[in-house]
Protein backbone atom coordinates (compact mmCIF):
# COMPACT_ATOMS: atom_id res chain seq x y z
CA UNK A 1 0.00 0.00 0.00
CA UNK A 2 2.86 2.23 0.93
CA UNK A 3 4.56 1.48 -2.34
CA UNK A 4 1.98 2.00 -4.07
CA UNK A 5 1.29 5.92 -2.78
CA UNK A 6 4.97 6.56 -2.87
CA UNK A 7 4.69 5.34 -6.75
CA UNK A 8 1.50 7.23 -7.48
CA UNK A 9 3.72 10.26 -5.49
CA UNK A 10 6.11 10.25 -7.69
CA UNK A 11 4.63 10.20 -11.22
CA UNK A 12 2.36 12.82 -9.80
CA UNK A 13 5.74 14.38 -9.53
CA UNK A 14 7.08 13.73 -12.63
CA UNK A 15 4.20 14.42 -14.21
CA UNK A 16 4.12 17.92 -12.46
CA UNK A 17 8.06 18.59 -13.63
CA UNK A 18 7.21 17.17 -17.27
CA UNK A 19 4.18 20.22 -17.52
CA UNK A 20 6.70 22.25 -15.99
CA UNK A 21 9.51 22.03 -17.94
CA UNK A 22 7.46 22.20 -20.87
CA UNK A 23 5.39 24.88 -19.84
CA UNK A 24 9.20 26.92 -19.86
CA UNK A 25 10.19 25.53 -23.06
CA UNK A 26 7.26 26.60 -24.75
CA UNK A 27 7.87 30.10 -22.70
CA UNK A 28 11.23 30.25 -23.95
CA UNK A 29 10.69 29.79 -27.60
CA UNK A 30 7.56 32.30 -27.21
CA UNK A 31 9.55 34.38 -25.71
CA UNK A 32 12.09 33.94 -28.63
CA UNK A 33 9.30 34.73 -31.06
CA UNK A 34 8.46 37.66 -29.64
CA UNK A 35 12.00 39.57 -29.88
CA UNK A 36 11.77 38.07 -33.54
CA UNK A 37 8.30 39.46 -34.37
CA UNK A 38 8.47 42.78 -32.11
CA UNK A 39 5.13 43.06 -31.77
CA UNK A 40 5.13 46.62 -30.87
CA UNK A 41 7.08 47.59 -33.65
CA UNK A 42 9.89 48.86 -31.32
CA UNK A 43 13.18 47.45 -30.36
CA UNK A 44 16.59 48.13 -29.01
CA UNK A 45 19.47 46.85 -29.42
CA UNK A 46 23.12 48.37 -27.41
CA UNK A 47 26.95 47.11 -28.18
CA UNK A 48 28.98 48.02 -25.42
CA UNK A 49 31.84 46.25 -26.59
CA UNK A 50 32.38 43.94 -23.49
CA UNK A 51 31.53 41.22 -26.12
CA UNK A 52 30.52 40.35 -29.14
CA UNK A 53 26.66 41.22 -30.06
CA UNK A 54 24.46 38.81 -32.65
CA UNK A 55 22.69 42.56 -33.81
CA UNK A 56 25.20 44.82 -33.78
CA UNK A 57 28.35 43.59 -35.59
CA UNK A 58 32.09 44.57 -34.29
CA UNK A 59 33.51 47.61 -36.94
CA UNK A 60 35.84 46.92 -40.01
CA UNK A 61 37.70 47.03 -41.35
CA UNK A 62 40.67 45.66 -38.79
CA UNK A 63 42.68 48.86 -40.35
CA UNK A 64 41.32 51.28 -39.16
CA UNK A 65 40.34 50.28 -35.89
CA UNK A 66 42.13 49.38 -32.50
CA UNK A 67 41.94 46.08 -30.70
CA UNK A 68 39.03 46.53 -28.34
CA UNK A 69 40.65 47.47 -24.98
CA UNK A 70 38.93 46.76 -21.47
CA UNK A 71 38.98 48.33 -18.21
CA UNK A 72 37.80 48.93 -14.89
CA UNK A 73 35.28 52.10 -15.27
CA UNK A 74 37.23 53.66 -12.12
CA UNK A 75 40.22 53.60 -14.37
CA UNK A 76 38.43 55.29 -17.14
CA UNK A 77 35.77 57.14 -16.38
CA UNK A 78 32.85 57.75 -19.19
CA UNK A 79 31.01 60.48 -17.16
CA UNK A 80 30.48 62.33 -13.67
CA UNK A 81 29.70 58.71 -11.75
CA UNK A 82 32.13 55.89 -12.03
CA UNK A 83 31.67 52.51 -11.26
CA UNK A 84 33.92 49.22 -10.52
CA UNK A 85 31.90 47.80 -13.75
CA UNK A 86 34.07 46.79 -16.32
CA UNK A 87 34.40 49.33 -19.65
CA UNK A 88 35.32 48.29 -22.78
CA UNK A 89 35.56 50.89 -25.34
CA UNK A 90 37.44 50.70 -29.20
CA UNK A 91 39.61 53.13 -31.27
CA UNK A 92 38.55 54.65 -34.45
CA UNK A 93 41.72 55.69 -36.08
CA UNK A 94 40.89 55.49 -39.94
CA UNK A 95 37.75 57.18 -41.94
CA UNK A 96 35.30 55.23 -42.50
CA UNK A 97 34.38 52.34 -40.55
CA UNK A 98 31.45 50.22 -41.30
CA UNK A 99 29.25 47.79 -38.63
CA UNK A 100 26.57 46.25 -39.35
CA UNK A 101 22.92 45.48 -37.89
CA UNK A 102 21.29 42.10 -37.64
CA UNK A 103 17.52 42.49 -37.47
CA UNK A 104 14.41 40.05 -37.26
CA UNK A 105 12.77 41.84 -39.80
CA UNK A 106 12.46 44.98 -41.75
CA UNK A 107 11.83 48.36 -39.46
CA UNK A 108 11.24 51.97 -40.51
CA UNK A 109 13.39 54.16 -38.65
CA UNK A 110 16.09 53.91 -36.44
CA UNK A 111 18.07 55.99 -34.24
CA UNK A 112 21.21 55.71 -33.23
CA UNK A 113 22.82 57.05 -30.42
CA UNK A 114 26.97 56.62 -30.44
CA UNK A 115 28.95 57.19 -27.08
CA UNK A 116 32.26 58.86 -28.10
CA UNK A 117 35.53 60.67 -26.65
CA UNK A 118 37.99 61.78 -29.44
CA UNK A 119 41.52 62.72 -29.29
CA UNK A 120 43.34 65.77 -31.25
CA UNK A 121 46.86 66.36 -31.18
CA UNK A 122 48.93 68.45 -33.29
CA UNK A 123 50.85 67.40 -36.30
CA UNK A 124 54.71 66.68 -35.90
CA UNK A 125 54.82 70.04 -38.17
CA UNK A 126 53.16 71.15 -35.52
CA UNK A 127 49.84 72.30 -37.29
CA UNK A 128 46.73 71.98 -35.33
CA UNK A 129 45.07 68.89 -36.56
CA UNK A 130 41.25 69.23 -36.23
CA UNK A 131 38.33 66.33 -36.57
CA UNK A 132 35.96 69.08 -37.51
CA UNK A 133 33.42 66.17 -38.70
CA UNK A 134 31.99 62.95 -37.44
CA UNK A 135 28.81 61.83 -39.40
CA UNK A 136 26.77 57.82 -39.26
CA UNK A 137 25.21 56.82 -41.87
CA UNK A 138 23.13 53.81 -43.31
CA UNK A 139 23.58 52.40 -46.91
CA UNK A 140 20.67 52.95 -49.12
CA UNK A 141 22.01 52.38 -52.61
CA UNK A 142 24.78 49.53 -52.65
CA UNK A 143 25.03 49.64 -56.91
CA UNK A 144 26.91 53.43 -55.90
CA UNK A 145 27.53 52.61 -52.15
CA UNK A 146 25.70 55.77 -51.17
CA UNK A 147 24.88 56.40 -47.61
CA UNK A 148 22.67 58.56 -46.03
CA UNK A 149 24.61 60.44 -44.01
CA UNK A 150 23.86 62.25 -40.74
CA UNK A 151 25.16 64.45 -38.01
CA UNK A 152 26.88 63.32 -34.71
CA UNK A 153 29.32 65.94 -34.24
CA UNK A 154 30.17 69.19 -36.12
CA UNK A 155 32.92 70.91 -34.49
CA UNK A 156 32.54 74.03 -37.03
CA UNK A 157 29.04 74.76 -36.17
CA UNK A 158 29.67 73.74 -32.44
CA UNK A 159 32.40 76.50 -31.96
CA UNK A 160 30.48 79.08 -34.53
CA UNK A 161 26.98 78.96 -32.57
CA UNK A 162 29.52 80.55 -29.47
CA UNK A 163 31.04 83.56 -31.42
CA UNK A 164 28.30 84.06 -33.70
CA UNK A 165 25.16 83.10 -31.36
CA UNK A 166 22.47 80.94 -32.40
CA UNK A 167 18.38 81.34 -33.35
CA UNK A 168 17.19 77.45 -33.16
CA UNK A 169 13.94 76.56 -33.63
CA UNK A 170 13.42 72.39 -32.75
CA UNK A 171 16.28 70.59 -34.66
CA UNK A 172 16.96 73.86 -37.11
CA UNK A 173 19.66 76.18 -36.39
CA UNK A 174 20.47 79.84 -37.96
CA UNK A 175 24.11 81.34 -37.28
CA UNK A 176 24.12 84.46 -38.25
CA UNK A 177 27.95 86.45 -38.52
CA UNK A 178 27.60 89.36 -35.73
CA UNK A 179 27.05 92.25 -38.35
CA UNK A 180 27.41 95.17 -34.96
CA UNK A 181 30.31 97.19 -34.87
CA UNK A 182 29.45 97.90 -31.24
CA UNK A 183 29.80 95.12 -28.40
CA UNK A 184 25.85 94.71 -28.59
CA UNK A 185 25.66 92.04 -31.01
CA UNK A 186 22.87 92.48 -33.62
CA UNK A 187 21.30 89.28 -35.00
CA UNK A 188 19.69 90.15 -39.48
CA UNK A 189 16.81 88.24 -38.72
CA UNK A 190 15.05 87.34 -35.86
CA UNK A 191 13.73 84.41 -36.67
CA UNK A 192 14.83 81.17 -39.28
CA UNK A 193 11.33 82.18 -40.80
CA UNK A 194 12.06 85.60 -41.08
CA UNK A 195 15.31 84.65 -42.75
CA UNK A 196 13.94 82.09 -44.85
CA UNK A 197 11.07 84.58 -46.34
CA UNK A 198 13.67 87.01 -46.88
CA UNK A 199 15.69 84.40 -49.14
CA UNK A 200 13.37 85.34 -51.83
CA UNK A 201 14.25 89.19 -51.44
CA UNK A 202 17.35 90.75 -53.21
CA UNK A 203 20.17 91.22 -51.38
CA UNK A 204 19.04 94.72 -51.91
CA UNK A 205 16.26 94.35 -50.48
CA UNK A 206 17.40 92.78 -47.28
CA UNK A 207 17.67 89.45 -48.48
CA UNK A 208 20.77 87.10 -47.85
CA UNK A 209 23.09 86.42 -51.04
CA UNK A 210 23.38 83.17 -51.78
CA UNK A 211 26.82 82.69 -52.21
CA UNK A 212 26.90 83.86 -48.12
CA UNK A 213 24.47 80.96 -46.96
CA UNK A 214 26.33 77.64 -45.84
CA UNK A 215 23.88 74.64 -44.67
CA UNK A 216 24.16 71.68 -43.35
CA UNK A 217 22.06 68.55 -43.19
CA UNK A 218 19.33 71.17 -44.66
CA UNK A 219 17.81 70.98 -48.16
CA UNK A 220 17.51 74.90 -48.92
CA UNK A 221 15.50 74.78 -51.66
CA UNK A 222 16.53 78.02 -53.84
CA UNK A 223 15.87 78.60 -57.40
CA UNK A 224 18.62 78.67 -59.49
CA UNK A 225 18.44 80.70 -63.04
CA UNK A 226 20.80 81.54 -65.59
CA UNK A 227 19.71 85.04 -66.50
CA UNK A 228 22.42 85.48 -69.63
CA UNK A 229 21.62 81.92 -70.84
CA UNK A 230 20.46 81.42 -73.91
CA UNK A 231 20.15 78.32 -75.91
CA UNK A 232 21.97 76.35 -78.70
CA UNK A 233 20.99 74.06 -81.69
CA UNK A 234 25.00 73.16 -81.44
CA UNK A 235 26.07 69.57 -80.54
CA UNK A 236 28.41 69.22 -77.96
CA UNK A 237 30.04 65.88 -77.31
CA UNK A 238 32.21 64.38 -74.67
CA UNK A 239 34.43 62.11 -76.10
CA UNK A 240 36.22 61.02 -72.65
CA UNK A 241 34.96 57.68 -72.09
CA UNK A 242 33.88 58.14 -68.36
CA UNK A 243 33.64 54.90 -66.00
CA UNK A 244 30.81 53.29 -63.33
CA UNK A 245 28.35 55.39 -62.21
CA UNK A 246 28.16 59.72 -62.02
CA UNK A 247 25.86 62.20 -62.14
CA UNK A 248 25.52 65.28 -63.49
CA UNK A 249 24.09 68.81 -63.59
CA UNK A 250 22.49 70.70 -66.80
CA UNK A 251 20.58 73.33 -67.37
CA UNK A 252 17.36 73.91 -69.47
CA UNK A 253 15.84 77.48 -70.73
CA UNK A 254 13.54 77.16 -73.74
CA UNK A 255 14.95 74.42 -75.45
CA UNK A 256 14.95 70.26 -75.52
CA UNK A 257 16.80 68.46 -73.12
CA UNK A 258 18.92 66.47 -75.22
CA UNK A 259 20.94 63.83 -73.93
CA UNK A 260 22.69 60.40 -75.91
CA UNK A 261 24.57 58.24 -73.95
CA UNK A 262 27.02 55.27 -75.75
CA UNK A 263 27.51 52.44 -72.99
CA UNK A 264 29.99 50.21 -73.14
CA UNK A 265 30.11 46.67 -71.04
CA UNK A 266 33.96 45.57 -69.67
CA UNK A 267 32.31 42.20 -68.49
CA UNK A 268 35.48 42.51 -65.82
CA UNK A 269 33.15 40.82 -63.13
CA UNK A 270 29.86 38.71 -62.98
CA UNK A 271 27.59 40.99 -61.54
CA UNK A 272 24.48 42.00 -63.35
CA UNK A 273 25.07 44.90 -65.57
CA UNK A 274 22.29 46.82 -65.45
CA UNK A 275 22.01 50.52 -66.48
CA UNK A 276 19.32 52.77 -65.39
CA UNK A 277 19.49 56.77 -65.53
CA UNK A 278 17.51 59.11 -63.46
CA UNK A 279 16.25 62.68 -64.23
CA UNK A 280 15.88 64.58 -61.21
CA UNK A 281 14.14 68.40 -60.94
CA UNK A 282 13.93 70.11 -57.49
CA UNK A 283 15.06 66.77 -56.29
CA UNK A 284 11.89 65.32 -57.57
CA UNK A 285 12.20 62.12 -60.16
CA UNK A 286 10.64 63.33 -63.06
CA UNK A 287 11.59 60.68 -65.92
CA UNK A 288 14.12 57.28 -65.96
CA UNK A 289 15.36 55.32 -68.50
CA UNK A 290 16.64 51.60 -67.88
CA UNK A 291 19.00 49.02 -69.79
CA UNK A 292 18.88 45.16 -68.77
CA UNK A 293 21.58 43.65 -68.42
CA UNK A 294 23.27 41.76 -71.55
CA UNK A 295 23.08 38.49 -70.25
CA UNK A 296 27.43 38.09 -70.45
CA UNK A 297 27.67 36.74 -66.73
CA UNK A 298 31.02 35.61 -67.33
CA UNK A 299 34.25 37.96 -66.60
CA UNK A 300 35.63 37.36 -69.74
CA UNK A 301 37.11 40.74 -70.56
CA UNK A 302 35.74 40.99 -73.82
CA UNK A 303 34.31 44.12 -74.13
CA UNK A 304 30.65 44.75 -75.22
CA UNK A 305 28.91 47.33 -77.00
CA UNK A 306 25.64 48.33 -74.99
CA UNK A 307 24.49 50.46 -77.37
CA UNK A 308 22.81 54.28 -77.08
CA UNK A 309 20.55 55.49 -74.85
CA UNK A 310 18.40 58.74 -75.75
CA UNK A 311 16.91 61.54 -73.02
CA UNK A 312 15.09 63.73 -75.01
CA UNK A 313 12.13 66.03 -73.62
CA UNK A 314 10.48 68.60 -74.70
CA UNK A 315 8.33 71.69 -72.48
CA UNK A 316 10.48 71.54 -69.48
CA UNK A 317 10.48 74.48 -67.57
CA UNK A 318 14.12 76.84 -66.99
CA UNK A 319 16.18 75.87 -64.72
CA UNK A 320 18.87 73.02 -63.31
CA UNK A 321 18.50 69.34 -63.85
CA UNK A 322 20.01 66.24 -62.65
CA UNK A 323 20.80 63.42 -64.17
CA UNK A 324 21.79 60.17 -62.71
CA UNK A 325 23.98 57.14 -64.63
CA UNK A 326 22.92 54.50 -61.87
CA UNK A 327 25.55 51.13 -62.60
CA UNK A 328 28.30 49.73 -61.62
CA UNK A 329 32.05 49.75 -62.60
CA UNK A 330 32.37 47.47 -65.38
CA UNK A 331 30.27 49.67 -67.74
CA UNK A 332 31.80 52.83 -69.38
CA UNK A 333 29.99 55.85 -70.85
CA UNK A 334 32.24 55.48 -74.32
CA UNK A 335 30.23 59.50 -75.03
CA UNK A 336 27.68 61.72 -74.49
CA UNK A 337 26.31 63.64 -76.72
CA UNK A 338 23.93 66.66 -75.84
CA UNK A 339 22.94 70.02 -77.02
CA UNK A 340 22.85 71.32 -73.62
CA UNK A 341 25.39 73.90 -72.60
CA UNK A 342 25.89 73.34 -69.08
CA UNK A 343 27.21 69.76 -68.28
CA UNK A 344 29.08 69.65 -64.33
CA UNK A 345 29.95 65.99 -62.84
CA UNK A 346 28.78 66.21 -59.21
CA UNK A 347 31.49 65.08 -56.95
CA UNK A 348 33.49 62.92 -58.57
CA UNK A 349 34.37 61.50 -62.65
CA UNK A 350 36.66 58.45 -63.07
CA UNK A 351 37.71 59.21 -66.74
CA UNK A 352 38.59 55.47 -68.50
CA UNK A 353 41.76 54.78 -69.48
CA UNK A 354 41.37 55.09 -73.53
CA UNK A 355 45.02 56.24 -74.36
CA UNK A 356 43.80 59.93 -73.79
CA UNK A 357 46.71 62.61 -72.58
CA UNK A 358 46.43 66.13 -71.81
CA UNK A 359 43.40 66.35 -70.30
CA UNK A 360 41.77 69.24 -69.09
CA UNK A 361 39.06 69.96 -66.48
CA UNK A 362 37.71 72.57 -64.46
CA UNK A 363 36.15 72.09 -60.75
CA UNK A 364 34.85 74.25 -58.24
CA UNK A 365 35.98 71.79 -55.31
CA UNK A 366 38.17 73.15 -52.33
CA UNK A 367 39.65 69.85 -52.18
CA UNK A 368 40.30 67.58 -54.68
CA UNK A 369 40.96 64.11 -54.65
CA UNK A 370 43.02 61.91 -57.29
CA UNK A 371 43.82 58.10 -57.54
CA UNK A 372 44.35 55.64 -59.85
CA UNK A 373 44.20 51.64 -60.20
CA UNK A 374 46.75 51.47 -63.21
CA UNK A 375 50.08 51.64 -62.29
CA UNK A 376 51.27 52.60 -66.06
CA UNK A 377 48.87 56.09 -65.15
CA UNK A 378 50.80 57.54 -62.44
CA UNK A 379 51.38 60.85 -62.51
CA UNK A 380 51.53 64.38 -61.82
CA UNK A 381 48.81 66.13 -61.91
CA UNK A 382 48.24 70.29 -62.32
CA UNK A 383 45.84 71.70 -60.33
CA UNK A 384 45.93 75.72 -60.83
CA UNK A 385 49.66 76.10 -59.91
CA UNK A 386 50.16 73.37 -57.51
CA UNK A 387 50.57 70.10 -57.88
CA UNK A 388 49.34 66.56 -56.75
CA UNK A 389 51.50 63.69 -57.06
CA UNK A 390 49.67 60.27 -57.76
CA UNK A 391 52.59 58.02 -56.58
CA UNK A 392 50.47 55.10 -55.37
CA UNK A 393 47.88 52.71 -57.28
CA UNK A 394 44.71 52.42 -55.27
CA UNK A 395 45.52 55.34 -52.75
CA UNK A 396 43.99 58.43 -52.69
CA UNK A 397 45.68 61.65 -52.75
CA UNK A 398 44.42 65.12 -52.17
CA UNK A 399 45.19 68.60 -52.22
CA UNK A 400 43.17 71.62 -51.06
CA UNK A 401 43.20 74.78 -53.14
CA UNK A 402 41.91 78.11 -52.74
CA UNK A 403 40.17 79.98 -55.71
CA UNK A 404 36.71 79.67 -57.28
CA UNK A 405 37.51 78.06 -60.37
CA UNK A 406 40.36 75.25 -60.52
CA UNK A 407 42.09 74.21 -63.82
CA UNK A 408 43.09 70.65 -63.94
CA UNK A 409 45.32 69.08 -66.27
CA UNK A 410 45.47 65.49 -66.27
CA UNK A 411 48.52 63.49 -67.81
CA UNK A 412 47.18 60.81 -68.48
CA UNK A 413 43.67 59.14 -68.15
CA UNK A 414 42.39 56.51 -65.45
CA UNK A 415 42.27 58.80 -62.85
CA UNK A 416 39.28 59.19 -60.49
CA UNK A 417 38.50 62.64 -59.62
CA UNK A 418 36.74 63.33 -56.95
CA UNK A 419 35.86 66.72 -54.95
CA UNK A 420 33.04 68.30 -52.80
CA UNK A 421 32.11 70.17 -55.99
CA UNK A 422 31.47 69.94 -59.36
CA UNK A 423 33.54 68.85 -62.26
CA UNK A 424 33.28 69.81 -65.90
CA UNK A 425 35.38 69.59 -69.44
CA UNK A 426 35.05 72.81 -70.45
CA UNK A 427 35.33 76.32 -68.05
CA UNK A 428 31.79 77.50 -70.05
CA UNK A 429 29.65 74.44 -68.93
CA UNK A 430 30.84 74.44 -65.57
CA UNK A 431 27.42 75.21 -63.65
CA UNK A 432 27.54 74.86 -59.80
CA UNK A 433 23.50 75.23 -58.18
CA UNK A 434 24.50 73.44 -54.65
CA UNK A 435 24.70 76.04 -52.02
CA UNK A 436 27.96 75.42 -49.74
CA UNK A 437 28.06 72.74 -47.54
CA UNK A 438 29.61 72.80 -43.93
CA UNK A 439 32.41 70.43 -44.23
CA UNK A 440 35.90 69.39 -43.31
CA UNK A 441 37.05 71.57 -46.23
CA UNK A 442 34.87 74.78 -45.63
CA UNK A 443 36.52 77.54 -44.83
CA UNK A 444 34.51 80.16 -43.19
CA UNK A 445 36.60 83.04 -43.35
CA UNK A 446 37.83 83.08 -47.07
CA UNK A 447 34.73 81.78 -48.32
CA UNK A 448 32.77 84.98 -47.25
CA UNK A 449 30.44 82.90 -44.96
CA UNK A 450 27.77 84.91 -43.08
CA UNK A 451 24.89 82.28 -42.61
CA UNK A 452 24.47 78.61 -41.74
CA UNK A 453 21.42 77.04 -41.79
CA UNK A 454 21.53 73.52 -40.36
CA UNK A 455 19.24 70.47 -38.77
CA UNK A 456 21.50 70.13 -35.94
CA UNK A 457 22.29 69.14 -32.27
CA UNK A 458 24.90 69.58 -30.26
CA UNK A 459 26.55 66.50 -28.73
CA UNK A 460 25.50 66.09 -24.76
CA UNK A 461 28.59 65.82 -22.94
CA UNK A 462 29.54 64.24 -19.94
CA UNK A 463 33.56 64.59 -19.07
CA UNK A 464 35.59 63.86 -22.02
CA UNK A 465 32.83 61.56 -23.39
CA UNK A 466 30.34 62.71 -25.89
CA UNK A 467 26.76 60.94 -26.80
CA UNK A 468 25.23 62.17 -29.61
CA UNK A 469 21.96 60.53 -31.37
CA UNK A 470 21.15 60.71 -35.29
CA UNK A 471 17.64 59.54 -36.77
CA UNK A 472 17.82 57.29 -40.31
CA UNK A 473 15.02 56.71 -42.27
CA UNK A 474 15.52 52.74 -42.78
CA UNK A 475 12.56 52.45 -45.33
CA UNK A 476 14.41 53.53 -48.26
CA UNK A 477 17.70 51.78 -46.69
CA UNK A 478 19.62 48.23 -48.37
CA UNK A 479 18.34 45.26 -46.18
CA UNK A 480 20.62 42.19 -47.68
CA UNK A 481 20.54 38.80 -45.64
CA UNK A 482 18.52 40.72 -42.81
CA UNK A 483 21.30 43.05 -42.18
CA UNK A 484 21.60 47.02 -42.61
CA UNK A 485 24.88 48.31 -43.15
CA UNK A 486 26.38 51.46 -40.83
CA UNK A 487 28.97 53.65 -41.46
CA UNK A 488 30.51 56.14 -38.94
CA UNK A 489 32.70 58.40 -41.02
CA UNK A 490 35.10 60.71 -39.55
CA UNK A 491 36.84 62.77 -42.48
CA UNK A 492 40.54 63.92 -42.07
CA UNK A 493 40.92 60.85 -40.05
CA UNK A 494 43.66 58.66 -41.47
CA UNK A 495 44.87 55.49 -40.42
CA UNK A 496 48.49 55.05 -42.14
CA UNK A 497 49.32 58.85 -41.34
CA UNK A 498 52.01 59.85 -38.36
CA UNK A 499 49.43 61.82 -36.27
CA UNK A 500 47.77 59.99 -33.33
CA UNK A 501 44.36 61.18 -33.56
CA UNK A 502 41.54 59.03 -33.09
CA UNK A 503 38.03 58.85 -32.05
CA UNK A 504 37.12 56.10 -29.39
CA UNK A 505 33.56 54.66 -29.20
CA UNK A 506 32.14 52.94 -25.88
CA UNK A 507 28.99 51.97 -26.91
CA UNK A 508 26.61 51.74 -29.60
CA UNK A 509 22.93 52.01 -29.19
CA UNK A 510 20.33 51.53 -32.04
CA UNK A 511 16.30 51.88 -30.97
CA UNK A 512 14.36 50.63 -34.20
CA UNK A 513 10.89 51.28 -34.67
CA UNK A 514 8.58 50.15 -37.32
CA UNK A 515 4.95 48.73 -37.95
CA UNK A 516 3.44 47.41 -35.14
CA UNK A 517 1.79 43.47 -35.44
CA UNK A 518 -1.75 44.87 -34.64
CA UNK A 519 -1.01 47.96 -37.76
CA UNK A 520 0.30 44.60 -40.19
CA UNK A 521 -3.06 42.52 -39.15
CA UNK A 522 -4.87 45.82 -39.73
CA UNK A 523 -6.27 45.83 -36.53
CA UNK A 524 -5.01 49.52 -35.79
CA UNK A 525 -4.84 52.09 -38.22
CA UNK B 1 16.73 6.25 -5.59
CA UNK B 2 18.61 5.58 -8.79
CA UNK B 3 15.98 4.73 -11.23
CA UNK B 4 13.84 8.11 -9.32
CA UNK B 5 17.02 10.27 -11.17
CA UNK B 6 16.79 8.54 -14.20
CA UNK B 7 13.19 9.11 -14.54
CA UNK B 8 14.00 12.88 -13.82
CA UNK B 9 16.44 13.28 -16.23
CA UNK B 10 14.32 11.36 -18.78
CA UNK B 11 12.24 14.20 -18.41
CA UNK B 12 15.01 16.70 -18.75
CA UNK B 13 16.33 14.71 -21.96
CA UNK B 14 12.94 14.72 -23.97
CA UNK B 15 12.38 18.17 -23.10
CA UNK B 16 15.90 19.25 -24.26
CA UNK B 17 15.72 16.65 -27.64
CA UNK B 18 12.14 18.84 -28.23
CA UNK B 19 14.18 21.95 -27.70
CA UNK B 20 16.59 21.19 -30.06
CA UNK B 21 13.98 20.02 -32.17
CA UNK B 22 12.01 22.92 -32.27
CA UNK B 23 15.30 25.13 -32.58
CA UNK B 24 16.65 23.92 -35.42
CA UNK B 25 13.24 23.90 -37.25
CA UNK B 26 13.13 27.46 -36.25
CA UNK B 27 16.61 28.63 -36.92
CA UNK B 28 15.83 26.96 -40.83
CA UNK B 29 12.49 28.58 -41.20
CA UNK B 30 13.89 32.09 -39.28
CA UNK B 31 17.31 32.30 -39.60
CA UNK B 32 19.08 34.20 -36.53
CA UNK B 33 16.27 34.35 -33.88
CA UNK B 34 17.09 31.28 -31.93
CA UNK B 35 21.11 31.91 -32.21
CA UNK B 36 20.60 35.86 -31.73
CA UNK B 37 19.94 34.78 -28.36
CA UNK B 38 20.51 30.93 -27.31
CA UNK B 39 24.16 29.09 -28.28
CA UNK B 40 22.28 25.98 -29.05
CA UNK B 41 25.63 24.10 -28.83
CA UNK B 42 25.15 24.45 -25.21
CA UNK B 43 21.87 23.11 -25.86
CA UNK B 44 23.68 19.73 -27.23
CA UNK B 45 26.33 19.59 -24.56
CA UNK B 46 23.25 19.34 -21.72
CA UNK B 47 21.57 17.01 -23.92
CA UNK B 48 24.49 14.91 -24.37
CA UNK B 49 25.36 14.77 -21.23
CA UNK B 50 22.00 13.77 -19.85
CA UNK B 51 21.38 11.55 -22.35
CA UNK B 52 24.99 9.54 -21.07
CA UNK B 53 24.20 9.99 -17.85
CA UNK B 54 21.00 8.00 -18.34
CA UNK B 55 22.65 5.40 -19.92
CA UNK B 56 25.42 5.08 -16.80
CA UNK B 57 22.14 4.82 -14.63
CA UNK B 58 20.50 2.23 -16.49
CA UNK B 59 22.93 -0.18 -16.75
CA UNK B 60 23.26 0.54 -13.32
CA UNK B 61 19.94 -0.06 -12.49
CA UNK B 62 19.99 -3.21 -14.65
CA UNK B 63 23.44 -4.48 -13.10
CA UNK B 64 20.59 -4.73 -10.02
Amino acid sequence: MILYYNLANFTIKMIKLRIILWVILAGVVGWLLYMGVAPSGKISYTYDFTKPNYFIEKLTPKERVKPIVCDKETEFPRGNSVSDAIFCSQVIIGDPVYFSLHTPRRFDEAMLTLKYRRQEIASPAGDPISIPLIEAGVLVDKIVWRYDLKPIENKIIDQLSLVWGETREGDTVLLQRDISTTSEPIKKYNSIQNFLDNLLASPKLGGPEINEIATYNYNLDTEYLLPDYKPSDEENKINYALRGPFQFYTYVKDEKLDFTFNFQDLNKNKDSDEINLYLYYNNQLIDSRHFDDDGVSENNNKITDRGEMKLKLANLPEGVYKIEIKTNDDIVTKSIKTKQQKLSFINKVWIYDSGNENIELYSDSSAINAQTINPANLQTIEINDDELEISETYKQFSIKIKGDIKKIKLQKDDVILSGNGVFSFNKESLISPEIKKVDVNMDIANENINYILANYNYPREEGEWKTAKAQFDLSKAYRENGKYSFLISVPGLKADDEIDDFIEISEIKINLQGTSLWEKLGLKK
Amino acid sequence: MLKNINTTLKEIFHVLSGALVIFVILEIIWHGIVLAYININWVLIFWLFTGILILILSNKNNGK
